[in-house]
């Protein structure tokens, strides 16, 4: 089967394909062209905003040495314990910067002591969790956020609770969370034209069966204490290098695409979060992105769930803006489904459902952040939602409805099949420059 | 045929309480204590009210009527049970033969030490009933202006014997003793005896004595609650009734209400007519100041200009026919007038209620509000309220205590203005109050020249007017607010208590925590010499032991408690000064010490600045 669709692709004439493409090329160009050396926050003038930075596991364990002795030397004075770190990123202390396109968190100094009866847990739980990373740093080991929160489930009690503390560690050390060597479980995928080393294995994600190859939950490694990457010599060495990356929200999408090996047809890499990004998800777009230096094309649901998931990789969530400069790769351009597609592709009105009030509130208040109001073709989209009141989900449009189970009600669409996306949809968009 | 008054309410004695032989011997209680409060504070005695409750038994009842010779011959003929040899209802055999009501008889006596009654005008008093002759309006006890009147009714139609009345009009002067009873048909006492006894106790007040029928077991638990209810609102009074004595509490009493003019917005053609008839004035512009409220002279020249050209200053009232009487009336509920004052009201007062509410139901807390005068259809209206928590009868829930000028009201709270907004207008989670396990009392006294009963038997105030039941809702709220900051505070306390526990659970594990990693540290071969001064102080330190779990434990500690020790101080500073003598948030109640009886009198009060000193005579 699959031997026959490559046949298909290569029966594509080599002129289709660069019809079909043109756009593509023209965006790649006009990007490299506009894409000027990365300038810090501080070089712009900002003074008031914070950033946390990489460091090896020895500075790491020199810094937690240093706060717990500190922390000994004031309680044996009858200072008693407190804890001054930067408050977490919430939409109160979060600066977007139109200069790089981000978000940064700004500096605001908070106190947890000790005496304070309802700061004591999170004081015990902050004491507690540095004992653990350092022999972390000490053994030059890396632990998941599950593992941490096992070592002690009585004092932390829940996981949200230790993921809590160690994001405030990391923010009164002043070190990104994977310097600390605590990762998540692996979550994204990644699949097409694409060539990398993991830990010194070649990865080819040609070669990654139909389902595609995990990304890394951390992205770096430490030899002698000192931080190496793990992730190094991304590539696309192939008779046709990929010429674009498709960043699709959900997982069945991707499933979809895999399966199609879509990238054979149309050049690619194909890369998704599933669903809310991760970390290391958000990292390693931004590091193929900055290796292969190709377009990104964003294939999200037609809602504001779908738009704020993608801001997310453009700009960097509130919680983890104190490290969006390693996190957040702006240039992304929204592909679909956008909430004009409905009408334009004829999406069936069984697939649109109604805003509930809280997407109409949350499309409402997304409409308002800097960083949307920033771009105009946005601000449409997020109107056209709100006065259709009619949102879609690419598994419905594409899997479903278009697909196999909406063929036997409607015989209007029987010329869409379960290929609609991979042959009708993308390609179309593609050769239109269908996107904002 | 046309009937008497009497006669009227013989036949509907259930407009006035006397629906069964229970609830008359309930509203007779009521009747004659009200009467009793009322002759003491007529003349400004705090009053003392004794009342007794005798059972009779059936045999004695016969003897009292000499009716105990005869013989039972033909058995058949009497109940199973011989009614009211013992006053637990029996079971009767599945109701075949129709007989009378079980009924039981009490003959109930209730003293005062008021105004008493003119030697006179005793008969006329108790023996015939006035009906539809109230002039004017006036804050009243009681609910038709009937009072022991139909108690007489009652006993005649239940008993037949007659009522005995003791009555004194001052310590020097004698006594009138008088017996009688009613005749119904003819609306007029029947004098038995009417004789002056010599004084020789010195005795001020009445005593009036009574043979009913009641039922005791099923309005008993009404009755102790009314008593109760009466000594809430008015502490200044004392009352002894069975084994139960109400003691004085506050020597305050309010004035009594004095007579209110008709406000013109609460006018109609009856009241019209009934003011003309009565008025001791003789023309018109007179007659409108004299008689009506918020009329001056100039409001009633302008007034009667406005009525028509037929209408002058100086026109005679008699010349006021009904026709006329329609347009005045008509003319007067359009124009605007100022508000009646409440001044003509008397309500329980803030201090009274606070202290009836905190001697009678002993409750942890509680919050008074100062009354606000409201206007309910032309009628000046006061509402007062108290709010209180916790108390060793009290019950989970909202329980609702109603007073309609200062009688306690008992029935058919269902659709009263008090219980309804109390229940459902107010949000008691909002005040840090849970309405459904706490124990809230709910006092709300209302005042005024006319109650706006709902039905016709007067048992609540009903719920249809917004002016009322948004100033029942405000009395709530303002007690609700004292209390809310005061529960607060209470919380607060008690955080407080268990804030130290709090961290000092954690003490173990935090000092754990970093000894692990200090000596984890010190583990650490690489070189001294990279090391922060703060950190090779401190791993010198646990080299030389000065530093061990033990003693961060200690230190942490004794840090917690100077902490604490701090906080208490400043929130101590925090209180207010007048709050000062609060423990607990419970505010410390004023000792009240009364003389036993009126035999003693005081000296004068010596005043100190922290107390005040009472001398016996």
């Amino acid at each position: 089967m699959s031997k026959k669709r490559r046949a298909e692709a290569a029966d594509m004439s080599q002129e289709d394909m660069e019809e079909t493409l043109k756009e593509v090329r023209t965006l790649a160009r006009h990007l490299q062209q506009s894409s000027q050396a990365a300038s810090s926050v501080s070089e712009l003038g900002y003074t008031n905003l914070f950033e946390v930075s990489d460091q090896s596991p020895e500075e790491v364990r020199k810094n937690i040495e240093l706060v717990a002795c500190q922390a000994v030397a004031s309680i044996l004075d009858g200072r008693g314990l407190a804890f001054t770190f930067a408050q977490r990123g919430s939409a109160t202390n979060v600066q977007f910067v139109p200069e790089l396109d981000r978000n940064y968190l700004e500096y605001k100094a908070m106190k947890r002591q000790f005496a304070d009866s309802s700061q004591v847990k999170r004081t015990t739980m902050m004491t507690r969790l540095m004992q653990l990373v350092h022999e972390l740093a000490k053994k030059n080991i890396h632990s998941t956020k599950r593992d941490l929160f096992y070592a002690d489930v009585k004092l932390f009690e829940k996981q949200q609770n230790s993921d809590a503390v160690l994001e405030e560690l990391s923010l009164m050390f002043g070190c990104t969370r994977h310097s600390l060597q605590v990762t998540a479980s692996e979550k994204g995928l990644v699949v097409g034209r694409l060539q990398f080393n993991d830990d010194d294995d070649f990865i080819d994600c040609t070669k990654m069966g139909r389902s595609g190859k995990n990304i890394p939950s951390f992205l770096d490694r430490s030899v002698n204490h000192a931080r190496l990457d793990r992730v190094s010599n991304i590539k696309s060495d192939y008779d046709r290098p990929a010429e674009f990356i498709l960043l699709v929200e959900k997982d069945a999408a991707f499933q979809r695409l895999a399966e199609d090996r879509f990238y054979n047809t149309y050049p690619c890499v194909i890369i998704t979060g599933k669903g809310e990004a991760d970390l290391a998800t958000r990292m390693f777009l931004r590091r193929v992105k900055d290796a292969l230096k190709i377009p990104i094309l964003g294939l999200f649901d037609s809602d504001a769930h779908g738009l704020k998931i993608l801001s997310v990789y453009m700009q960097g969530s509130e919680a983890m803006s104190h490290d969006s400069a390693n996190l957040a790769t702006p240039d992304i351009k929204w592909l679909g489904v956008r909430p004009s597609d409905l009408d334009k592709y004829n999406v069936p009105r069984e697939c649109r459902l109604e805003l509930t009030t809280h997407d109409v509130s949350f499309a409402e208040s997304l409409k308002e952040k800097p960083y949307i109001q920033k771009r105009s073709a946005w601000v449409k989209e997020l109107e056209t939602l709100l006065s259709r009141k009619e949102k879609a989900e690419i598994r419905m449009i594409f899997l479903l409805c278009f697909g196999g189970i909406y063929l036997v009600c409607a015989e209007a669409f029987t010329s869409k099949g379960f290929q609609y996306l991979t042959q009708e949809y993308l390609p179309r968009k593609l050769r239109e420059g269908d996107w904002v | 045929m046309q009937k008497t008054a009497a006669e009227f309410f013989a036949e509907n004695k259930h407009f006035a309480g006397f629906e069964s032989p229970g609830k008359s011997l309930y509203t007779s209680i009521r009747e004659l204590v009200e009467n009793s409060l009322d002759a003491a504070e007529a003349i400004g005695v705090l009053p003392e009210v004794h009342i007794m409750i005798e059972e009779i038994k059936m045999a004695t009842f016969r003897k009292m009527h000499g009716m105990d010779g005869s013989e039972k011959i033909d058995l058949d003929l009497y109940k199973n049970a011989e009614a009211g040899e013992s006053s637990a209802p029996q079971k009767k055999p599945a109701g075949k033969k129709v007989s009378a009501k079980d009924m039981t008889f009490f003959k109930l006596t209730v003293t005062d030490n008021g105004c008493g009654m003119k030697h006179e005008e005793i008969p006329k008093m108790f023996g015939s009933v006035l009906s539809g002759t109230k002039y004017g309006v006036r804050q009243e006890r009681g609910k038709f202006g009937l009072g022991s009147k139909m108690v007489l009714i009652w006993s005649k139609m239940s008993t037949g014997l007659p009522m005995k009345i003791r009555s004194s009009t001052g310590s020097t002067k004698p006594i009138s003793v008088v017996k009688l009873d009613l005749d119904i048909h003819a609306n007029a006492p029947k004098v038995h005896q009417h004789d002056k006894e010599s004084n020789t106790i010195g005795w001020r007040g009445s005593q009036v004595e009574v043979t009913i029928g009641g039922e005791f077991s099923k309005y008993k638990g009404y009755i102790v609650k009314y008593l109760r209810e009466m000594a809430v609102i008015t502490p200044y009074a004392r009352s002894k009734s069975f084994q139960i004595i109400h003691s004085r509490r506050s020597e305050n009493m309010p004035p009594p209400p004095c007579k209110a003019k008709v406000h013109p917005s609460a006018l109609d053609n009856q009241m019209m007519e009934n003011l003309i008839n009565q008025s001791y004035q003789k023309v018109l512009l007179r007659f409108l100041t004299a008689e009506l409220d918020s009329v001056d002279t100039n409001l009633a020249k302008r007034m009667i200009d406005e009525f028509g050209s037929e209408f002058s200053y100086e026109m005679p009232i008699t010349s006021i026919d009904s026709s006329k009487i329609r347009k005045i009336v008509d003319k007067i509920l359009q124009f605007e007038f100022d508000p009646p004052s409440g001044a003509v009201l008397s309500p329980a007062g803030e201090y009274n209620l606070h202290l009836g509410v905190m001697k009678e139901m002993k409750p942890d807390l509680i919050a008074t509000s100062t009354p606000d005068v409201t206007v309910v259809d032309g009628h000046p209206v006061i509402v007062e309220a108290a709010v209180s928590l916790g108390g060793r009868k009290a019950k989970e829930g909202i329980t609702v205590h109603r007073f309609a000028n200062r009688i306690p009201m008992l029935f058919q709270g269902g659709n009263d203005v008090s219980v309804k907004t109390a229940n459902t207008r107010i949000n008691w989670k909002s005040y840090r109050m849970d309405k459904n396990s706490h124990k809230i009392g709910v006092y709300i006294s209302i005042c005024s020249t006319k109650i706006p009963y709902g039905g016709p038997n007067k048992e609540y105030i009903g719920d249809e007017n917004e002016d009322l039941q948004r100033a029942v809702k405000e009395a709530i709220m303002k007690c609700c607010l004292q209390l809310k900051s005061r529960l607060a505070r209470q919380e607060a306390m008690k955080n407080q208590r268990e804030r130290k526990k709090n961290l000092e659970k954690y003490i173990p594990s935090v000092s754990r925590a970093l000894i692990g990693m200090l000596q984890s540290i010190s583990q650490d071969t690489s070189p001294a010499a990279g090391r922060e001064p703060d950190v090779q102080k401190v791993l010198e330190m646990l080299k030389q032991k000065e530093v061990s779990e033990e003693i961060l434990q200690h230190r942490l500690r004794t840090f917690v408690e100077e902490a604490d020790m701090e906080q208490v101080a400043k929130r101590l500073i925090d209180f207010r000064i007048d709050q000062l003598h609060t423990g607990n948030g419970r505010i410390r109640e004023d000792a009240f010490l009364c003389l036993l009886n009126q035999a003693r009198k005081f000296e004068r009060d010596v005043h100190s600045t922290t107390s005040v000193f009472r001398f016996l005579m």
